[in-house]
């Protein structure tokens, strides 16, 4: 706790900090046995709604529409869409963490390079996930293009397994 | 059981301004219950609106006791905008346990950057691990969205920014006048995240609103010329990521039932002004579709044939609306006071034979709630 400023003639600036400390949040169970122990294997978990067939993906443990618990699991398509993608300032090291890991220390992006997100729904799912479109240059990214999951080298079954998307040239959609 | 709005105050909204909290809230519940003719011992509720993580402080209607002269009332806080603490006023008042209602909220920007709350917002277990996501890239994504499906261009978007600053510059408590600015100008401004440059984005301030509300009975007896609460709607969507982000569909769902219960056939035709709370300029375009006051996707339509200027058709937002000035808790509520100093005929940018206007306020990430408002000059 500390500084009193004496900025104005009627009101002192009194600064101070909210630490909080860590939260432990409870993420639902599909989440972690599921999507993200998966990700060893390459594969997108997503869970299925019994009531009106949706599929979310990152899993959720209850559909809003269907008031109902969702406990169907289903494995969903690597390939998706792009539904919106955004372009970030140039990178800084240690500035910019996606997922748990730094994304210039790991080498993937260089420094200085912009980095791109994405909106993605993969095939035949509801809901959108917001991942580093790797691979493309800002100017050739269109909307509702292609696009397929990259992975790891080696895939340990944790978040940062999942390293973004790139364009699926190879894929005509009709 | 009808209501009516018998009083109301706004703070000038400002950066950095030389008042603390308390003095701030307390200058506009005073001037507030001033308005309505009455006095403190004749208020009987009182509902607060802010956020505690903006506050710096939980609990934090608690140092606002003497403020908002809640000492010893019945009194509670909403952590949304201001907006939503007039509707719990109004739901006391309709369930015939009070009389008079005191509505109040505030929000001081500068004290912490807002922009690095609403990271915060973000579901904790995937988005939030990414550290490029806060509400202005995400509002840059739903701006993309909304632009690839139904057509709209930048200049769309900084023709709502040019309407609404100007429309500002009349404004004596407003945050961001610019009573000259050009659509070039706004698309030139500091790019925040493509496409959306500064001026396309509500600039958080401090700021503080207060109304006061009055069952039938009481309002006809104390005060000459109530604002009457016609219609009510309010609706809350899914998380952003599970949503369909191209339109505001829990704006459409409280827009129709506000409609209905204000007996509102033909919005277009029979809202004479909307007050709307956009944090970005395409919020705009998408509320005039939400609202029904054109089809979808032609939003674009009603900015470019310049139908919601001030002498338009439909006008919306002659205060300028939320990019004018953003004191987030108090946003909604300024859109409130604004249509009913319309339909009193006090506003800056007055429209001619205003007799039904509507007030229109948001919460959570990319408008996940909304509420609406009509208000008419006869109970």
């Amino acid at each position: 706790m500390g500084l009193i400023k004496e900025k104005y003639e009627k009101t002192m600036q009194v600064e101070g900090e909210w630490n909080v400390g860590a939260y432990r949040y409870k993420a639902p169970e599909g989440y972690l046995d599921e999507f993200v122990r998966n990700f060893k294997d390459r594969k997108i978990t997503g869970t299925l709604c019994r009531g009106c067939g949706r599929v979310y993906v990152p899993p959720r443990e209850i559909c809003a529409r269907c008031f109902k618990e969702i406990t169907e699991k289903v494995e969903v398509s690597q390939y998706g869409e792009v539904m919106a993608f955004l372009v970030s300032p140039p990178l800084e090291k240690g500035k910019v963490v996606i997922a748990g890991i730094d994304a210039v220390q790991a080498g993937f992006l260089k420094e200085g390079e912009r980095v791109i997100l994405a909106m993605v729904r993969f095939e035949g799912t509801s809901s959108s996930m917001i991942l580093p479109l790797l691979n493309v240059k800002p100017e050739d990214v269109r909307l509702g293009m292609r696009v397929r999951a990259v992975w790891a080298e080696e895939c340990k079954g944790a978040l940062s397994d999942l390293l973004g998307v790139e364009p699926a040239f190879d894929v005509r959609f009709e | 059981m009808k209501v009516a709005i018998i009083g109301y105050a706004i703070s000038n909204l400002g950066w950095d301004v030389e008042k603390t909290r308390e003095e701030h809230v307390f200058e506009v519940a005073k001037s507030a219950i001033e308005d309505a003719g009455i006095d403190r011992k004749d208020v009987c509720t009182v509902v607060s609106a802010s956020t505690d993580f903006l506050d710096g402080r939980t609990i934090s209607n608690c140092m606002l006791i003497g403020a908002t002269g809640a000492y010893l009332k019945d009194e509670s806080k909403a952590e949304e905008d201001g907006m939503y603490a007039a509707l719990y006023a109004a739901q006391r008042i309709m369930a015939g346990v009070h009389e008079i209602a005191l509505a109040v909220s505030h929000t001081h920007s500068w004290i912490f950057n807002p922009h690095q709350i609403s990271h915060y917002m973000l579901e904790p277990w995937f988005d939030r691990q990414n550290d490029l996501l806060n509400e202005i890239t995400l509002g840059a994504l739903q701006a993309r969205i909304y632009m690839n499906n139904y057509g709209a261009d930048e200049l769309d978007l900084a023709e709502i920014s040019v309407k609404n600053l100007r429309n500002a510059a009349n404004v004596p408590y407003a945050f961001r006048k610019l009573h000259d600015v050009t659509a070039e100008e706004v698309l030139e401004a500091e790019m925040y995240s493509d496409p959306l440059t500064e001026l396309m984005i509500s600039p958080p301030c401090d700021g503080a609103a207060a109304v006061v509300l009055a069952s039938e009975e009481v309002a006809k007896e104390i005060c000459p010329n109530p604002v009457w609460i016609k219609g009510i709607g309010n609706a809350c969507d899914n998380y952003l990521r599970d949503r369909d982000l191209t339109r505001l569909n829990s704006l459409e769902i409280a827009a129709r039932r506000a409609y209905r219960m204000a007996g509102i056939e033909e919005p277009f035709r029979e809202v004479d002004v909307a007050e709307i709370s956009e944090r970005f300029a395409h919020q705009e375009l998408m509320a005039y579709e939400a609202l029904g006051f054109c089809r979808e996707g032609k939003g674009r339509v009603l900015i470019e044939e310049g139908m919601t200027e001030v002498y338009g058709d439909i006008p919306v937002n002659p205060s300028g609306g939320a990019l004018a000035g953003d004191p987030i808790c108090a946003t909604g509520m300024i859109r409130l006071i604004e249509a009913a100093k319309q339909i009193r005929g006090e506003a800056e940018n007055q429209v001619e034979d205003c007799r039904t206007a509507l007030a229109h306020a948001q919460w959570g990430l990319l408008a996940q709630k909304n509420l609406v408002f009509i208000l008419g000059d006869e109970p």
